[in-house]
């Protein structure tokens, strides 16, 4: 253990001393506010605005507020708007960050202006229709302006070494501007056509890696464990699209439950105990994916870092409405090599307590629908028709998460304390 | 101290919305609708006033004759202590059962009607729970299209069971009233209480005549009544006239026009042989 401690301890701080890295640790910190503002409202939309949301139900919003419609449209809108900003500017920041370290000197944001047209082309191009719930939808994926602006700015800085005279000056500006933008409108536009063409051929990869889940029908514990830990891992690199998402989803066992309960009302003998339902959602996904819930606890018990602390206090009231996405901009966990085992390990062992909770016949499997946006550890409770066994099931859950974090996060410290405030760049 | 004030609030906040999410969750499920029907779909048969359980026999002979398959006729009488006695059989089969539902207590008149809608009740509560069906389609001759209505507007439960098609025969809606505008007291209460009605109920309401005016027993305009009641409710409602041989008030339910009326809308047997479509090219 304490030589894994070790070997992760060494590998992080190789990757701080490179350039990429740490442009991309800037960048998430930057771009971290307005991600929480973000995810502030998307909250407030999701429980109050959002048809069957748990608040909108507790008080009835759609009939008591007058222009609930408006609202809810006017909050949905602005939501997909700043998440698409978050992405813009991770595109912006990306490629200016990484140009700065490599040139330490301004240059007017040429980079940044490139890699932002760049991505906001191609967003747009590759959406599926131009309207904003699409666009949004393919701008969640963090990945891809990530490596845009990272290579934009790796390119600026390459022609800057080269290039006798400096970039910024207005001489090289108009020359070469010009011919820059337009050779990216006919690249862009030719590369977007053969990705909206090809659709196809992606989708079709993820159906046939779909398919291996769900061969069978029946959702068995490690068919489950792998859809969500290939999940988990996407997310882990950014890679926030339907197929990571919705991995494990089309499995028909939660209708096949309801069509059950809907006649028999008794959920111990529902036709599908076992579905992601009943175990990712109900005990593996306790504040968003890889358990963060645990992981923003036990940052607030432990580690000292008035940085870290400072996004954990803010973050923690997200984590219980799981949206981690904040958390894992701020801290950061996204790229974070010290994260990586625990926020594979935390939702594995925390959904075969869940399994074997339910295969004992300790708590009944949760199958009942839910309000919309239910707080996580209120998810089982629920599901289960007030079960206080399964809500003792998450806590624990929560807990021993939080015991898989804790080494972990005592690295944290350890780095921080060796790197200083250089963290801050 | 902002620390824990903190903590507090975010506690209550969870208990208060496990509190309120368990509440609709329990709700919802209560209401859940059974996403598929039961492969059994009887037909409930309910006799008028001072008609008996054996008051169908005679149809569904009718409609037997008729048809390829033979459907079974169970005859079920509800008595004044709500026990109830079988006669006949049930069979489950490809076609739909016949289940009469007839009342010990066959008096007529409002209060009548009002106690035979809840013995009806509570009658079709044991047998769709023994025989496993959760929706129907009935037929209603005389006071039992009453006591049918009375149900629909007081005790039906959509979420539990589901009526797919209503055919009252000679249901006077308006008593033996003939003047339309002179309400009687159970017409103004089932006009109030027709919210009620389902919103996917076919209605069919028959009226024979054989006079301008009436059946001998009830008179055209009563039955006209029904549309107050049905008319804009339920999904279609529509009034048949039915006149010549058997359109006495008594004999319409084995006359000939109603059996294929019958057949038409509630059984949905097609007579006519299958047509070869020419337009079909290969």
């Amino acid at each position: 253990m304490v030589t894994v401690k070790n070997h992760l301890l060494k590998f992080t701080q190789k990757l701080y001393h490179w350039n990429l890295y740490r442009a991309i640790l800037a960048t998430l910190w930057l771009v971290f506010p307005l991600e929480f503002v973000g995810v502030t409202f998307h909250i407030i939309y999701e429980t109050c605005f959002h048809e069957n949301g748990i608040l909108e139900t507790a008080w009835n919003l759609k009939t008591n507020l007058p222009g609930f419609q408006d609202l809810a449209y006017l909050l949905k809108s602005t939501n997909d708007l700043t998440f698409i900003t978050v992405s813009l500017l991770l595109a912006f920041f990306s490629a200016e960050k990484l140009y700065e370290l490599h040139v330490r000197q301004s240059h007017e944001h040429l980079a940044g202006i490139t890699s932002l047209f760049i991505y906001f082309l191609l967003i747009v191009e590759t959406a599926s229709s131009l309207d904003l719930p699409q666009i949004a939808t393919v701008a969640s994926n963090l990945l891809i302006p990530i490596l845009i602006g990272l290579l934009t700015g790796f390119i600026y800085s390459f022609i800057e070494r080269r290039q006798p005279t400096k970039i910024t000056t207005s001489y090289w500006a108009t020359t070469h501007l010009i011919a820059i933008f337009s050779f990216l409108i006919v690249f862009i536009g030719a590369l977007s056509f053969i990705i909206y063409q090809t659709q196809l051929y992606p989708n079709y990869l993820f159906q046939q890696v779909q398919n291996l889940f769900q061969s069978g029908k029946q959702p068995t514990f490690w068919r489950i464990i792998l859809a969500t830990t290939l999940g988990n891992l996407g997310h882990f690199l950014g890679i926030i699209n339907e197929f990571t998402t919705n991995m494990g989803n089309h499995f028909s066992s939660e209708g096949a439950n309801l069509a059950y309960l809907a006649v028999h009302h008794s959920l111990w003998k529902v036709p599908y105990p076992i579905n992601l339902h009943t175990l990712y959602d109900s005990y593996g996904a306790l504040g968003g994916n890889g358990m963060l819930l645990a992981l923003g606890s036990t940052i607030l018990l432990r580690v000292k870092n008035q940085q870290t602390r400072l996004v954990a206090r803010l973050t923690f009231g997200q984590l219980l409405f799981d949206q981690g996405e904040a958390l894992m901009f701020g801290v950061p966990i996204l790229f974070n090599p010290l994260f990586f085992i625990p926020l594979l390990l935390a939702p594995f062992l925390s959904m075969t307590i869940g399994y074997l909770a339910i295969s004992m016949h300790l708590v009944p499997p949760a199958a009942y629908v839910i309000p919309y946006a239910t707080p996580g550890i209120l998810r089982a409770f629920l599901g289960t028709n007030g079960n206080f066994g399964a809500l003792a099931v998450s806590l624990l859950c929560v807990c021993v998460s939080g015991l898989v974090y804790y080494p972990f996060v005592n690295l944290l410290d350890q780095f921080t304390a060796q790197n200083g405030d250089e963290l801050n760049v | 101290m902002y620390k824990w004030l903190r903590f507090i609030i975010l506690a209550t906040l969870m208990t208060y919305m496990g509190f309120l999410g368990l509440n609709w969750t329990q709700k919802n499920m209560r209401n859940a609708i059974p996403a598929a029907d039961s492969r059994i779909s009887p037909i409930i048969l309910v006799p008028g006033s001072s008609a008996t359980q054996e008051r169908f026999d005679a149809m569904v002979n009718e409609l037997n004759g008729k048809t390829k398959t033979t459907s079974s006729l169970l005859k079920v009488t509800v008595h004044t202590d709500n026990h109830l006695s079988y006669s006949g059989t049930f069979k489950p089969g490809r076609s739909h059962p016949y289940i009469v539902i007839a009342f010990a207590n066959n008096h007529d008149g409002y209060s009548n009607i009002k106690k035979q809608a809840a013995w009806f009740n509570h009658a079709i509560k044991i047998l769709s729970a023994k025989y496993q069906f959760n929706h129907f389609s009935a037929i209603g001759h005389s006071n039992g299209g009453l006591v049918l209505t009375r149900y629909l507007e007081k005790y039906f439960n959509p979420q539990k069971l589901r009526i797919t098609t209503l055919m009252t025969i000679a249901s006077p809606f308006n008593f033996s009233e003939t003047n339309i505008d002179k309400r009687t007291q159970m017409l103004s209460d089932m006009i109030k209480a027709n919210t009620k009605i389902p919103s996917n109920l076919i209605m069919y309401s028959v009226a024979g005549t054989e006079n301008y005016n009436n059946d001998g027993t009830v008179p055209f305009a009563s039955v006209e009544a029904g549309k107050y009641i049905y008319q804009n409710t339920a999904k279609k409602y529509t009034q048949i006239t039915v006149t010549g041989e058997d359109s006495t008030h008594h004999d319409l339910p084995q006359n000939g026009e109603i059996v294929s009326l019958i057949q038409q809308y509630i059984l949905h047997v097609n007579n006519l042989p299958d047509q070869p479509n020419i337009n079909i090219r290969h």
